[in-house]
């Protein structure tokens, strides 16, 4: 419920429901796992509206979880623990906070204030007495005639005329309209809106192209950046980069049937430059993943495998994408 | 044009709330009852020009009119129908428009009744007040009605997570409770000028309390439901800044609806009754404060709009500063008048009154400590659920002692015939409850003690009930205690639902492939298919898993799912819950696909349930105090 | 006895001067509800080792930048604000000062790319894998920026992009 209000109230960005704790995550000991469990459960993830790292999915909160159960896995205790994060990250990290001078006031308010509310009850107990009702000092109201259907329709004239003066200065003014935001945010689109404008009328301008392209991306509306970015790479069909970039976000995309011709031309073309570069293997066997062509896939990959140095990084998990196939 | 004319009538219903605090006023001031009379038709037409407006704004959202900025932001003409409208309020502006909305059907229900024309003048002063000054900061700093020049083609659509029912449901009746505390603060304040506070200003303001109490339980339990079915973990309470914004009147509220009984009844603790009053609306507007000026959201809150604080803080100022100075001048000639006995449903009333605000107070301090602390030395520090859990809870189990305790006592002269036997009774239950929880096992403090608590209650309200029906002329005695009866057993099972899941939760952790069977405790869950679907604005992945008891039959299928909004680029998580009165299955569908499998999170929460279907019994118990009064003479 | 009565509105004005104070701060451009002080202020930097990217293996330390005042900036490729503060931080480079790199939980190819597209400011890059370097930093957002001064104190931090106001908070530790 917590963030109810503040998402009504456009407060905070949009919040990305996944799984707070993977599988992966745990702990095979249970008695470490439940401890790791009460420590997450009491640090406030810094970057999420007011979540503990255990409720949260930010990436933040995930290495936090993992760090919290790599030093239990070393055999320190919660408190090390649980100092050792606040030693990184401040008292705010802490959502119980430290019992420190500054903190006391907090701390003791229950006891103050149950001290200070009883000691006043207990007086009032104690003093109260019996007291004659003091005098009601009524203010004198004149009697009133019921209202008159001409003095109503005469207020309601005054009402109107009054709120069509305000109007009128209000609409003059433009005060209320507090859309800041959104005129900012319509100048920005309205400016690539031009952009895009101009570039159709333009469309060899690489340069314009690659602002737009980039516009896009700041502005999240990924179809329109790789739509952008597939036309650079038509104008630049011998840049192995210019053909990378869409090929990633398509494909990092799930391949949707409306990208399939462009995402099989730009990986012609990079077969063309160089069919043998790990890159395009990678490529390659990826776009037969995600079209279905699990046999091909695996063709692809296998070759990067093989191709790969030794000790690469990734043959790891390269192995895992190709025994998932 | 509709929107032109709606606009004018937000200026018309300012002008009107003007005219509805300036002449009663000046009424009063001059002793002119001619002037003061206004009051009812202004605020008639007021209310009148707010809910036309409102149906103004429903109307752009419902046709989807993307030439108004508001509507352009937060809708899509591809929404369900029920979404575009709970659109209207699902942001600032709209949301700002109907707590006016709210405020101005209180108020024209309040100048339909029928009241001595002074008092009702007087109130009505006080509430037109409030409504200017929240149309004024409506039409002065968020407009709903704003243009675009250059309308979109489509909208921005609805924050995702907000189609849902209880969603659409939840910030209404929030705001019928704390709007109809306005209701009762108008009268406290009324009162106040007058100096009059008797128990004909009890019973004016009673009825009034309770439908405000019921809704904001019922707002608070909406949201909390909504929080456990939609965030994804199952949590149903964080004690954030937004909650504690609303659990703060709540508290208030109750306490208020006590002390009010006590003026009603025996004409004492009147000055209690009023600052409760006042209290109870002042947190509801330091709420709004909190949730819309942003300085208590935390890192990753949109930097909200300073101007809209400042305007709120001026409004917090003037109309919670001035009945708060009315209070220190003439709350001591309001004090009581009767002699109170230790032992006496007064007492205990006025206890269960300041453990109420104690809690508030921890609540409001806890809340604040943080800005607080920042502004002195720029230290930031949290404060979360483990300081609220440790400082708030314990006040309000001596709470829950005295809601036995106060119920068996009789007004003024102590104790009651029956009255020992039946704390006697409960205490014993409730340390047999304590004793076979540590014969069991359990040996932490909080949930055996609240073990203890629920038995206690239960017990104490069976036995009070009990001694009070068991013969036919005591029933018709009982009756008026029926409301309470709902609202503390209300209580208790919304404890034995927190209880519950508090000792009694298991969960499951695990990454899974269709066609694999997952072993839960006796009962074993076969995860049977992934699909695809393609609904109407999003395209949800879910998951079925069948569910079996011991005995191999299937008693469930559970299918969570996750959603996936093209139009807002967002993902939600739809947990799949299978509720009984026992206890709920949880399953939620985490990260994965079909071939390295998907996490999925699997709780059973043991007595889960009993957590809405208390707070529902609650506000029930508020209803029928409200049905019990009006049927009385 | 009056106390009593009075009592209400000292906590409530208490509570309207904090929050009025606030709001000043805040729409004043003082406060900035999104920064957290970080803990290593004057404080020296965590010695953890950071890989370097380019030479296979290798580690470097802040350490040999004693005596110059230093800026430390965590980045990434997936991060789109990182891409707005880069020509910036290329000035700053330009005026001589020199900035470690710190790439976050990327990979080596993608940063290598991020680069080339949006120039390379950095007087050297770490990689910071699996992002165990940015938890000793306190780091809490991408992208982040310490300043180092000569003596090997950290003496500011900022969560999020450098721009030009940003920059003239911090004009007067630069040299």
């Amino acid at each position: 419920m917590m963030r109810i209000l503040v998402i009504i109230f456009g407060l905070i960005l949009p919040i990305q429901t996944a799984l707070a704790l993977t599988a992966e995550e745990r702990l095979d000991d249970p008695e470490l796992e439940n401890r790791a469990r009460i420590i997450s459960a009491q640090m406030r993830c810094l970057v999420c509206q007011n979540q503990s790292i255990e409720d949260s999915e930010a990436g933040l909160a995930k290495d936090l979880r993992i760090e919290v159960r790599r030093l239990l896995t070393q055999g320190q205790s919660d408190t090390e623990i649980i100092t050792a994060i606040q030693q990184k990250y401040g008292d705010y990290v802490l959502l119980s906070p430290p019992m420190k001078p500054e903190t006391l006031l907090l701390w003791l308010s229950p006891i103050l204030i149950l001290l200070i509310g009883g000691g006043i009850l207990w007086q009032h107990f104690r003093t109260q007495q019996t007291l004659a009702p003091p005098p009601v000092v009524a203010v004198r109201i004149s009697n009133s005639r019921p209202l008159r259907t001409r003095t109503m329709l005469l207020m309601l004239g005054l009402l109107i005329a009054l709120s069509a003066g305000g109007y009128g200065v209000l609409v003059e003014l433009g005060i209320g309209n507090n859309q800041q935001a959104a005129q900012l945010e319509e100048q920005i689109t309205g400016m690539v809106q031009g952009l895009a404008e101009r570039l159709e009328d333009e469309p060899d301008d690489l340069a314009g192209w690659q602002q737009l392209a980039r516009a896009y991306a700041v502005l999240e509306q990924t179809e329109d950046a790789v739509d952008a970015l597939i036309h650079i790479a038509r104008l630049m069909p011998e840049d192995w980069q210019a053909q990378t970039f869409p090929l990633e976000m398509i494909l990092a995309q799930g391949l949707s049937t409306e990208y399939k011709v462009q995402a099989k031309e730009l990986l012609a073309r990079l077969a063309a430059l160089n069919g043998e570069r790990l890159e395009y293997l990678f490529f390659a066997g990826h776009y037969a993943k995600l079209d279905g062509e699990v046999t091909q896939a695996r063709a692809y990959w296998q070759k990067l495998y093989d191709s790969l140095p030794e000790n690469s990084p990734i043959l790891e998990q390269l192995q895992r994408e190709i025994n998932g196939l | 044009m509709i929107t032109e004319i709606s606009y004018f009538l937000l200026l018309l219903a300012l002008a009107a709330s003007l005219m509805q605090t300036v002449l009663p006023l000046a009424g009063y001031w001059r002793g002119q009852g001619s002037l003061m009379q206004w009051a009812s038709p202004m605020q008639l037409i007021g209310s009148g020009a707010v809910i036309l407006a409102f149906g103004g704004l429903i109307q752009a959202f419902v046709l989807s009119d993307f030439s108004l900025a508001l509507v352009a932001q937060h809708s899509h003409s591809m929404k369900p129908m029920i979404y575009k409208i709970s659109g209207v309020w699902g942001n600032h502006e709209g949301s700002l428009l109907l707590w006016v909305v709210v405020l101005g059907i209180y108020g024209a229900v309040f100048a339909w009744c029928r009241n001595p024309m002074v008092e009702k003048s007087l109130i009505l002063m006080v509430h037109g007040g409030i409504s200017a000054a929240f149309l004024g900061f409506a039409l002065f700093t968020s407009n709903p009605f704003a243009k675009l020049a250059y309308p979109p083609e489509e909208g921005l659509g609805l924050n995702p997570v907000l189609q849902d029912i209880g969603l659409a449901l939840h910030p209404p009746m929030l705001y019928l409770g704390y709007v109809g505390l306005a209701m009762a603060f108008a009268c406290a304040v009324a009162g106040l000028i007058q100096g009059r506070i008797d128990q004909d200003w009890a019973r004016r303001i009673r009825p009034w309390v309770l439908v405000a109490w019921s809704c904001l339980t019922t707002g608070i339990v909406l949201g909390s439901w909504w929080a456990y079915y939609e965030l994804g973990w199952g949590g149903w309470w964080f004690w954030d800044p937004v909650e504690n914004a609303s659990l703060m009147p709540w508290f208030v509220a109750t306490a208020l609806l006590h002390s009010v009984i006590m003026v009603e009844k025996r004409g004492c603790a009147q000055s209690w009754a009023v600052l409760l009053a006042i209290l109870g609306f002042s947190l509801s507007l330091i709420g709004t404060f909190i949730v819309r000026s942003g300085l208590l959201t935390s890192v990753h809150s949109f930097a909200a709009d300073p101007s809209r604080g400042v305007y709120i803080l001026g409004i917090l100022v003037l109309a919670i500063g001035l009945p708060l100075v009315l209070y220190m001048i003439n709350g001591p000639k309001l004090q009581s008048r009767q002699s109170i006995a230790v032992f006496s449903r007064e007492a205990a009333l006025i206890i269960n009154n300041f453990l109420l605000l104690s809690a508030t107070a921890v609540v409001l301090l806890g809340t604040f400590y943080p800005l607080g602390l920042e502004m002195v030395n720029g230290a930031k520090i949290s404060v979360g659920p483990p300081f609220f859990d440790s400082t708030v809870l314990p006040i309000m189990a001596f709470g829950v002692l005295g809601m036995v305790t106060g119920s068996v006592l009789a007004w003024k002269r102590g104790w009651r015939g029956v009255a020992r036997r039946v704390l006697l009774l409960a205490a014993i239950a409730g340390v047999a409850a304590i004793l076979v929880g540590v014969g069991l096992g359990y040996r932490e403090v909080a949930p055996l003690a609240s073990l203890g608590l629920v038995v206690w209650l239960l017990v104490g309200i069976g036995a009070d009930i009990y001694s009070r029906l068991h013969s036919a002329q005591r029933l018709a005695q009982g009756l008026p205690q029926l409301g309470m009866w709902l609202g503390h057993l209300g209580i208790a099972l919304l404890m034995m639902g927190a209880l519950g899941e508090a000792i009694g939760q298991s969960e499951t952790i695990v990454r899974a492939r269709a066609g694999d069977t997952i072993p839960l405790g006796d009962e074993t869950l076969k995860f049977t298919e992934v699909k695809t679907v393609r609904v109407d604005n999003y395209v949800s992945l879910q998951v079925t898993l069948e569910l079996y008891d011991a005995s191999g039959q299937q008693i469930a299928t559970l299918i969570p799912s996750r959603r996936h909004y093209p139009a807002e680029r967002q993902e939600t998580t739809e947990a799949a819950i299978r509720s009984t009165l026992l206890g709920d299955h949880y399953a939620v569908l985490g990260d994965g696909d079909p071939d390295a499998g998907f996490t999925l999170r699997l709780y059973y929460k043991p007595l889960l349930p009993w957590l809405w279907i208390g707070g529902v019994v609650m506000v029930l118990g508020g209803l029928v105090s409200l049905v019990m009064r009006r049927n009385k003479p | 006895m009056r106390l009593r009565f009075a009592l209400p509105l000292l906590l409530f004005l208490v509570l309207v001067a904090v929050s009025g104070l606030a709001l000043y701060q805040t729409s004043h451009g003082k406060r900035d509800p999104q920064q957290l002080p970080s803990v290593l202020l004057n404080k020296p930097v965590p010695t953890v080792e950071i890989p370097l990217l380019q030479q296979g293996g290798s580690v470097f330390s802040l350490a040999e930048y004693r005596g110059q005042t230093v800026l430390v900036n965590f980045f990434a490729s997936w991060c789109l604000p990182c891409r707005l503060e880069m020509p910036l931080l290329g000035s700053l480079a330009n005026e001589g000062i020199p900035i470690i790199g710190i790439a976050y939980k990327d990979r080596a190819a993608d940063t290598e790319q991020f680069l080339a597209e949006f120039g390379n400011p950095f007087h050297a890059i770490g990689v910071d894998t699996d992002g165990r370097i940015g938890l000793e930093w306190g780091a809490y957002g991408i992208p982040e920026t310490f300043l180092v001064d000569q003596s090997g104190l950290v003496q500011w931090r900022h969560a999020g992009v450098v721009d030009q106001a940003v920059l003239e908070t911090i004009r007067p530790m630069l040299p």
